[in-house]
């Protein structure tokens, strides 16, 4: 039986060979990493993969091809991206090919150790948060699939980080917020993984009025963390990729997620599900709740 | 910055004054503050107000750009649900407003600093009575000082 | 100065530390709230992290910190008063830290007083003494056995051996560490070079094919190529490969303040930012491949052209750290033409 890998590069030669695209935006793997890749009809496909390091949201690349016919590898966290983006017309679907892929759980790559040994594990322990609270492990929208559809396990409820820290008591938390935010470098890798982040010029580079000082500090870094949850909010479709290129290692979507639960329980909404819902802040109810307005 | 005043009964006048930034409509609250001058109705003298076109023109930023420059809370007033001059600015506000509220209370920073309210051009006292509120909380928890490690 | 060699036996390695603590401001690798690994200042022997890991963040903050105050202004009275900071009042001493980390402060020496002195920078680096520890092995990103120069300019360089420590002494700021607590370190006995190039041929950190010898001229003709789109186009354009980098060094002026007061600081900036130099003019390299290009021939060209080393020391934390792994190794060996195959098999239309 052919490999998933085979499969994927056969699947996308195909597309090159049809002309269908102009690039393929998937995984390949080299010197121990599998990372994004950008490749065209005339790129060496040997490198294509799906595995479980292939962790990056591919649609956070989407602005740059914007324009071309474009194949993609879709997990469950692209495929809720695309359905905001599309909600927010910022879709060229018809541009798109689709490739749905049984997502097999991404491995935290914080609980990897030297060997690896941990990828072929199944213990959902050893998962991303998102991976275990996924919804469907196999591609819905896929316009084409590539390999054997697999059984998604009941989603975990619950957001085990964000509710760690809701427990401290207020001061504690405090101080632990402004721990996290001191060690932040401001590197602003958190927003540029993000897919959703797309604007042209973000406030952070403002200048006139400057809304943020470039100094790095830990009230400076929480305003920014705070304004980008915001701007994320009723957005995020939690894939954790700004937690996951941190650096110094900020659960930086602790933020993203305190305004999904919150938005899911006072506004029944959760974003990314269909490609129709407006996201939250673009929208409201004449009762929202205001018992904190005076 | 001088420290916080030790609530004490017999301490006529508090050494500490709480800096209070308010944004306020330009179609209700701002006028409503207004009356509150007009008709002579004493109040707190704590808060520094800027006006804005409406509710909805509050960006979180202007919020946390306040706080970072000094500001010990800051309080955002516009129209009444269904008044507003721009017929639906103050619904989007309030999403907006129970976000960052959300969010500042999760940070741990105490939420009495950052307050909201609906006051009408006519209602001069309620306006009265906001200040008063907002002023005497801040009076009790003190400056804000969140970690000002970024300034050197 | 000839190197000199010492034994220094485990338990006066603590002993040093110790001693060290009331003479300098220590840094060593310790581990944050988080349990993550940082240069920090531990407060005693036990909480040194004594690993090959390196932290994420290298040491080049302790001399080039992401936020200086360069000058500080305050308005009152009818005049405005202006101070600059004062320069840090101890010595430091970086205890342990990876040699990588170490050999970075030579490398950017050069270009902190190459015409302009940099006085911020070279107070804390005169202040500066690195007692760097070497690795047992080399790491799956780290590549520090392909740059020639990474060991030469590091004051004093311990190798652990059984139950000692062999210490390679470089530089008078070297010999003044050993001098002071001289009455802990040994005279080393045997060979210590050839010890010494074992244990690197051991811990595989031997130099081997140097990049900037091997590479640098293929370099010089590549700009124009055509794989620089494909293969540095995944690039997002943050700072994580020059922050957390030990010899990026870029920087940005900014005023902050107002009317009654305010300060003047630097902060890190990032070549491979889309706002990188906006400020004075713009941005010139209009497509992120341009700025990624920019930092690898900076690196490996123009700064060798100029100053001598290459501007890299192998360490490695600019692949480790990249959210989408470009590896600039692999990339400097394919634009230099020592490899055919470009990194993950992507090339571009002939």
């Amino acid at each position: 039986m052919a490999t998933i890998r085979e499969e994927l590069q056969a699947a996308v030669r195909r597309l090159f060979e049809d002309d269908k695209i102009d690039y393929f935006l998937g995984y390949v793997d080299d010197y121990g990493h599998t990372f994004p890749a950008i490749l065209t009809k005339d790129s060496d496909l040997s490198g294509l993969t799906f595995d479980r390091k292939s962790y990056n949201n591919l649609a956070a690349f989407l602005p740059e091809l914007r324009g071309s016919r474009l194949g993609l590898i879709c997990k469950q966290c692209e495929v809720r991206t695309l359905n905001v983006l599309a909600a927010e017309e910022q879709l060229e679907r018809e541009k798109l090919v689709v490739v749905g892929v049984p997502c097999p759980a991404m491995i935290d790559p914080r609980k990897l150790s030297a060997d690896e040994a941990e990828l072929g594990s199944d213990d959902p322990a050893l998962w991303q948060e998102k991976c275990r609270r996924c919804l469907e492990r196999n591609t819905p929208t896929a316009d084409l699939f590539v390999g054997e559809k697999i059984s998604t396990p009941t989603p975990a409820e619950g957001w085990p980080l964000l509710e760690e820290v809701e427990a401290k008591p207020a001061e504690e938390r405090e101080a632990w917020w402004r721990e996290q935010m001191s060690l932040c470098i401001r590197c602003y890798a958190c927003r540029l993984a993000c897919p959703l982040c797309y604007c042209h010029q973000c406030f952070v580079e403002d200048n006139k009025p400057q809304w943020l000082d470039k100094s790095v500090g830990a009230e400076n870094n929480l305003h920014y963390h705070i304004i980008r949850a915001i701007h994320l909010a009723g957005r995020c479709i939690e894939c954790q990729e700004c937690s996951r290129v941190c650096p110094v290692g900020i659960p930086v979507d602790v933020l993203n997620n305190v305004l999904s639960r919150d938005f899911a329980s006072r506004f029944g909404y959760a974003s990314g599900e269909t490609a129709e819902t407006k996201p939250a802040l673009v929208a409201y109810e004449r009762d929202d709740p205001e018992d904190f307005i005076l | 910055m001088s420290d916080p005043p030790v609530p004490n009964e017999s301490t006529p006048a508090p050494a500490w004054e709480p800096n209070i930034v308010g944004f306020l409509c330009n179609w209700c609250s701002y006028a409503g503050a207004d009356l509150a001058g007009t008709s002579r109705i004493p109040y707190a003298c704590n808060v520094r107000i800027i006006r804005v076109p409406c509710s909805g023109r509050v960006d979180p930023l202007m919020i946390l750009r306040a706080f970072r420059e000094g500001a010990d809370g800051v309080l955002v007033s516009g129209c009444h649900p269904g008044d507003c001059h721009y017929i639906e600015g103050n619904y989007y506000a309030r999403r907006k407003f129970i976000a960052l509220k959300q969010l500042l209370d999760h940070v741990g920073v105490d939420p009495r600093r950052l307050r909201f309210s609906w006051v009408s051009a006519s209602e001069g006292r309620k306006w009265a009575e906001v200040v008063e509120t907002v002023t005497r909380e801040l009076l009790e928890i003190g400056p804000y000082r969140y970690d000002r490690d970024g300034d050197d | 100065m000839d190197a000199e060699y010492y034994k220094l036996s485990a338990e006066n390695a603590a002993g040093l530390f110790e001693r060290a603590r009331a003479d300098y401001d220590v840094v060593a690798k310790t581990r944050d709230a988080n349990g993550n690994l940082v240069y920090g200042r531990p407060v005693s022997f036990e909480d040194v992290a004594f690993v090959d890991e390196q932290p994420p963040m290298s040491a080049k903050a302790f001399a080039l910190p992401q936020n200086e105050t360069l000058v500080r202004y305050e308005r009152g009275g009818g005049e405005i008063r202006a101070e600059t900071p004062e320069a840090p009042a101890r010595d430091l001493l970086l205890f342990g830290v990876n040699v990588c980390d170490a050999a970075a402060f030579d490398i950017i020496d050069r270009v902190f007083q190459w015409d302009y002195l940099d006085d911020p920078y070279l107070a804390r680096r005169e202040r500066t003494t690195q007692l760097a520890l070497a690795c047992t092995a080399l790491q799956r990103d780290c590549f520090c056995n392909r740059i020639s120069y990474a060991e030469d300019g590091v004051d004093a360089v311990a190798y652990p051996r059984e139950g000692h420590y062999l210490v390679k002494i470089q530089t008078d700021n070297g010999r003044r560490l050993v001098e002071r607590y001289r009455n802990l370190f040994a005279e080393a006995d045997g060979d210590p070079e050839t010890e010494i190039t074992s244990f690197l041929e051991k811990a595989g950190t031997a130099k081997r094919e140097p990049l900037l010898e091997t590479a640098q001229s293929g370099l010089a003709g590549a700009f124009e190529h055509a794989d620089w789109e494909i293969l540095a186009s995944t690039c997002i354009g943050c700072g994580i490969c020059t922050y957390t980098c030990p010899t990026c060094h870029c920087f940005d002026i900014q005023d902050e303040g107002g009317y009654v007061g305010g300060r003047r600081l630097r902060t890190w900036d990032h070549c491979t930012g889309r706002t990188f130099t906006a400020m004075p003019a713009h941005q010139p390299r209009d497509r992120q491949y341009k700025r990624y290009r920019q930092r690898l021939l900076h690196k490996f060209w123009y700064y060798p052209e100029r100053f001598g080393p290459v501007l890299c020391t192998g360490c490695g934390r600019c692949i480790t750290h990249c959210p989408v792994k470009i590896n600039i190794k692999e990339l400097v060996e394919y634009f230099g033409g020592l490899s055919d195959a470009p990194p993950g098999g992507r090339r571009h239309a002939p």
